[in-house]
């Protein structure tokens, strides 16, 4: 869950503040003569802010429950992020905090705080579909994958990641299918080692926020529950806003 | 019928010989009574080692739940009660309340601390302590006793997580609804279940507290049915399935099934026994009647001339024997049930002399326990009253065809 | 009418190439009353004769009747039946069933006839009473002499009033007086129950009191004489 909220987070910051239209322009006329790992680093570091503030939705629907968490977060760079729930009340406070490939979280209810272990990384990230592998990972595919375009159309570039040997990942296969118009991913599969297709990520409402297209909406859909799916939603987003120094610390987790 | 009386008198004729002959039977029928009542016993050590220790005899979870545990797979106790009937069967010794689910489990300062994901189970601790033996099995510290927040940790988890009793352990999960569980426990005791792969994992709490924490109400996940006899399970599965659609019924068979497999052993192994024990039986008679047959021919000839017909002749003769057989198999019976009694109610441990076996997931434990059972007796007194029959065929079958002629000639 | 009858009967036994002829074409009537002795030395074919006529061997050749009916032709379990109704038998020693009373000694031939249960005390008491043996019915054949036990058997071969009463030497085992007291017995019955006695005896004073006596050598019949 970790890893679509963060991917999420990413686009959604990157999107809206980091780049000039004129850029936009120029990344646009390029995609065509772009290989495909350049294709995907310019999408991921184009959306890069330096700093970003945000709120965010996410519903997670399962066959016996459905929620609604409200979340404010905040970003630097790829490897700080930090994410703090608004709502519902009773789990009000309860932050995670990601630097680098680490993870903590604060429980407020017991002020606690715990650092998940590498063993846990595949956890379920507060009961959604995201992992905390995926916060690490997610924001890493031109690093982790290596990318080759495998059909392309002025409407879609579809790109296919295999993994790198050195990179410990657990899929077997993406497809990264990225609108080079809008420079937007529209949706990634994801296969396991057997080439089979366990889970989608669609992104959908694309929306032009100070002249970039971002995707207002990320849905996560495991296929083997396909009722089930965990979906965010930006509410409100500012980029390159000036953070408290240390805000992405163990200190700040317990003191917000 | 006079020939009966005949028969029965004829014991006493010969005493020494009848007795005897009756003492290697009751001998033969007592011991093997008791034998098969400590096979049992061994068995039900086996089974129990295994079952009592936590799983119980009978799981009763909604369906599916026994191969794929789920935190939403839950019910209320009163609804399956409200299907079967309370109080179902007889031999029930009682139900333990269960819910299982997943936590994070972490311990020791936050900056080094150690954080292991768990399987929570949630006990009752007043049905535990009457019915499975998991108190028993804590080796440092206690047992839930009831008091708030407590936890108890399988011994390898407590390593991984570094903590005493006494020490706080952290947990952190998702409840049933999806809400953020949280918690700060008081590690209570160790636990040392002898399964070193569950006890990396295991971690107990007082199911009242998990059922608040995982939203749980007064659900469960499971209904863990104890039995007086652990061999009755699959019957009494059986019966209570037949009752539900809504419940599944899982006796420990399929649970552990290396030690239902040992079942279809023991029973071989019983019958194997028993043929041993008669086949010696049977030649120690046989030569004792056989004698004694040879010794009555003239009585068998006068019988035969004042009109008695040869096939109520035979019928004499097989009586004689199966009387003896019938009342040897009784005193038998009453003999090695008593002993089996004895030792069920009070066993003698053994393991001062000899170390204890372990054996597909359970050890046995070397103890002279015997368990008296309506087949493991039955067993023995009908199959020597086939013996007395089968003893007595031969003379029998010569008495069909006796010339009384002939046997009168013998003086 | 002839209680028993043979017509030409033998019973011939083949060891090894030699034939034996224990019976050898005998012809014998037996009249309803008669109180007849089988004379003879050792191995004249007495009781080959007996066993014969009880239907307990079967002859060689030649016919047995008993009350006119051939014997021949019945089956080992319809010969039984004859034996329990038609014939009382009386050996030398060891008649009786050990393990049974006085009592239940002459109580046993009817519960095998089944007579029912409560004809039995009014017709035993009487008849051992007759034969001298009031107060030991209860007791077991080791615990009687061997005249009283001869006297038992007696009481059961006559009980249900056969047609004949077959007897082989049945004084044999005792001294001449007791012998002697037994046959008076007998000769008692034959008188007051007209019951039919074929004994075989080889004592000269036993053989005094039949009143016919039918004398034997090498399994034929060579005397035939009335009193
Ligand atoms: N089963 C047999 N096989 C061969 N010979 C036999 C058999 N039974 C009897 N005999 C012979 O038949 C003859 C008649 O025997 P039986 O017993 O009838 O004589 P018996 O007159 O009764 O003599 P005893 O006064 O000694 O009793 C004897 O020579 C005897 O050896
Ligand atoms: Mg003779």
């Amino acid at each position: 869950m970790y890893k679509f909220l963060l991917a999420f987070f990413i686009v959604v910051t990157s999107t809206t503040g980091a780049a000039e239209p004129s850029q936009v322009q120029a990344v646009s006329s390029l995609t065509q003569e772009l290989s495909a790992k350049e294709l995907v680093t310019k999408i991921e570091t184009q959306y890069q802010g330096k700093t970003s503030h945000g709120r965010t939705k996410m519903l997670i629907k399962t066959r016996h429950w459905q929620r609604t968490l409200e979340m404010e977060s905040w970003s630097e760079g790829r490897d700080k992020f930090l994410t703090r729930i608004l709502a519902p009340s009773k789990e009000r406070g309860t932050c995670t905090l990601k630097v680098d490939d680490n993870i903590w979280n604060y429980l407020p209810r017991i002020d606690r705080m715990i650092k998940i272990p590498s063993s846990l990384m595949g956890e379920s990230w507060m009961g959604s579909h995201l992992t905390n592998d995926d916060l690490v990972k997610e924001n890493k595919i031109d690093q982790l994958y290596k990318l080759a375009i495998i059909a392309s159309s002025t409407e879609r570039i579809t790109i296919e990641g295999i993994p790198l040997p050195q990179a410990a990942v657990v899929w077997g296969k993406i497809i990264y299918v990225v609108d080079p118009q809008k420079l937007i991913p529209i949706y990634i599969d994801y296969f396991d080692e057997e080439g089979v297709k366990v889970r989608t990520i669609n992104f959908s409402e694309p929306a032009l926020i100070d002249q970039r297209w971002i995707p207002k909406v990320m849905r996560i859909i495991p296929l083997e529950k396909p009722e089930e799916f965990t979906e965010m939603q930006y509410i409100e987003i500012e980029f390159d806003v000036s953070l408290s120094d240390g805000l992405f610390s163990l200190k700040s987790l317990r003191n917000r | 019928m006079i020939i009966l009386r005949i028969a029965y008198r004829n014991l006493w004729r010969n005493k020494r010989r009848t007795q005897l002959t009756m003492i290697a039977m009751v001998f033969a029928c007592s011991l093997l009574v008791f034998s098969l009542g400590y096979y049992d016993g061994i068995l039900w050590n086996l089974i129990n080692n295994a079952t009592e220790k936590e799983n119980g005899h009978i799981t009763i979870a909604r369906p599916g739940y026994v191969d794929a545990p789920s935190i939403n797979s839950n019910f209320l106790p009163e609804a399956f009660f409200d299907e079967i009937g309370k109080e179902p069967i007889n031999n029930i010794k009682g139900y333990c309340s269960r819910v299982t689910t997943f936590a994070l489990l972490s311990s020791g300062p936050e900056s080094k601390s150690q954080t292991q994901p768990s399987e929570i189970m949630g006990i009752d601790p007043v049905a535990e302590s009457k019915l499975s033996k998991l108190a028993d099995c804590v080796v440092e510290g206690s047992f839930i006793k009831g008091n708030e927040r407590e936890i108890v940790l399988g011994r390898g988890l407590a390593r991984r997580l570094k903590a005493k009793p006494g020490d706080e352990i952290i947990l952190v999960s998702n409840g049933a609804d999806g809400s953020i569980a949280s918690e700060i426990l008081i590690l209570a005791g160790i636990i040392d279940t002898g399964e070193e792969l569950r006890d990396s994992s295991l971690a107990i709490m007082n199911i009242r507290e998990v059922q608040q924490l995982f939203v749980l109400g007064e659900n469960v996940h499971s209904l863990r049915i104890f039995l007086e006899d652990p061999l009755s399970a699959k019957e009494v599965a059986k019966r209570l399935q037949k009752r539900t659609k809504s419940f599944e019924v899982t006796p420990w068979h399929s649970i552990f099934p290396q030690i239902s497999s040992v079942l279809g052993i023991w029973f071989g192994m019983q019958l194997f026994t028993m043929a041993i024990y008669y086949a010696a039986l049977a030649m120690i008679t046989f030569n004792t009647m056989y004698m004694a047959f040879l010794e009555r021919m003239h009585e068998f000839g006068v019988m035969r001339a004042i009109g008695l017909s040869r096939l109520k002749l035979s019928l004499l003769i097989l009586f004689e024997s199966f009387i003896i057989a019938g009342i040897s198999g009784l005193i038998g019976i009453t003999i090695g049930t008593a002993a089996n009694y004895l030792l069920y109610y009070h066993p003698i441990d053994l393991s001062h002399w000899f170390d204890n076996l372990s054996w597909g997931g359970s050890f046995i434990k070397i103890q002279l326990f015997c368990v008296p059972g309506w087949s493991t007796t039955m067993m023995p007194f009908l199959a020597i009253l086939v013996l007395g029959i089968l003893v007595a065929a031969f003379p029998a079958f010569r008495l069909l065809r006796l010339k009384p002629v002939e046997a009168l000639r013998e003086a | 009418m002839n209680t028993v009858e043979l017509k030409n009967t033998s019973r011939h036994y083949q060891s090894g190439s030699l034939v034996v002829k224990a019976v050898d074409q005998v012809d014998l009537h037996l009249k309803k009353g008669d109180f007849a002795v089988l004379a003879g030395p050792s191995g004249s074919g007495k009781s080959t004769l007996l066993n014969l006529i009880g239907g307990l061997d079967r002859p060689t050749d030649g016919e047995v009747y008993i009350d006119n009916e051939l014997l021949n032709d019945k089956s080992d379990e319809q010969l039984s039946r004859e034996r329990l109704e038609k014939i009382g038998f009386i050996f030398q020693a060891y008649n009786l069933i050990p393990v049974l009373t006085a009592y239940e000694n002459v109580q046993f031939i009817m519960q095998i006839r089944g007579i029912p249960e409560k004809e039995h005390r009014e017709k035993i008491m009487p008849l051992l009473k007759e034969l001298g043996l009031e107060g030991l019915e209860d007791r077991k054949p080791p615990e009687l002499s061997g005249g009283q036990q001869q006297r038992v058997a007696v009481a059961r071969a006559i009980v249900l009033e056969p047609a004949i009463i077959l007897a082989d030497e049945p004084t044999a085992n005792l001294d001449s007086e007791t012998a002697v007291n037994l046959l008076q017995i007998m000769k008692q019955l034959n008188e007051e129950k007209n019951v039919t006695f074929l004994f075989s005896s080889h004592d000269p004073m036993v053989i005094e009191i039949a009143e016919r006596v039918i004398s034997m050598r090498d399994g034929k019949i060579t005397r035939d004489e009335r009193k």
